[in-house]
């Protein structure tokens, strides 16, 4: 495959935007490489119960 | 074709309001060579709230010991890119916010590598029945 991209008149009027979160990238112009990665952990063991008012180090099992 | 492409290209922007950028994000304006922004954020929700940060180490955690290696298969594609206009017109640009290693480029960029680990933790004190 040969990808031929012409770019001619380009023009935005008005761009709203709420948020750009988590390794996310908004860009107005051009970019030649891009690598965006994002790792989010919150699995079952990190939901501790009856632990609140003690002080104590959390343990998360096999995290 | 009537005319002769441009090398590059120039964005212009006549109004940018950006509310709040954290997190290790950027709001780059202007052209760059390279973006890398990287966040580790351990979240912990605790009922009753947080006294101290102590046991809470980022070590303990596989998450942030893990390294994003690069695709195996980069399956490059060739190709040429002509610009036969030299601009970039946006009139009015509006953002609540930038977070978490993210990024906002008015400009042109030849690199981004951009990481983001989140470790999420709740801690309650009992549990209670959902209705």
């Amino acid at each position: 495959m040969y990808y031929k991209v012409n770019n001619w008149n380009l023009s935005v009027g008005n761009i709203s935007l709420d948020d750009v979160t988590s390794s996310s990238l908004f860009i107005i112009g051009d970019s030649h490489e891009i690598h965006l990665s994002s790792q989010f952990d919150t699995p079952p063991e990190s939901y501790i119960v009856g632990s609140a008012n003690e002080q104590q180090t959390v343990h998360t099992p096999n995290n | 074709m009537n005319n002769k492409p441009f090398t590059h290209r120039t964005t212009n922007v006549n109004q940018l309001w950006v509310n709040s950028v954290a997190d290790s994000s950027v709001l780059q304006i202007g052209d760059t060579k390279e973006l890398n922004p990287n966040a580790d954020i351990l979240a912990v929700q605790k009922e009753g709230g947080i006294t101290s940060d102590q046991g809470f180490h980022f070590e303990q955690y596989p998450i942030f010991h893990t390294t994003i290696r690069p695709l195996l298969d980069q399956n490059i594609i060739l190709g040429e890119r002509n610009h036969y206009r030299s601009n970039i017109h946006v009139t009015n640009m509006d953002i609540r916010a930038l977070s978490t290693s993210s990024c906002m480029q008015v400009g042109n960029v030849s690199n981004v590598h951009a990481l983001s680990r989140t470790k999420h933790i709740r801690i309650i004190q009992s549990e209670r029945n959902a209705n």
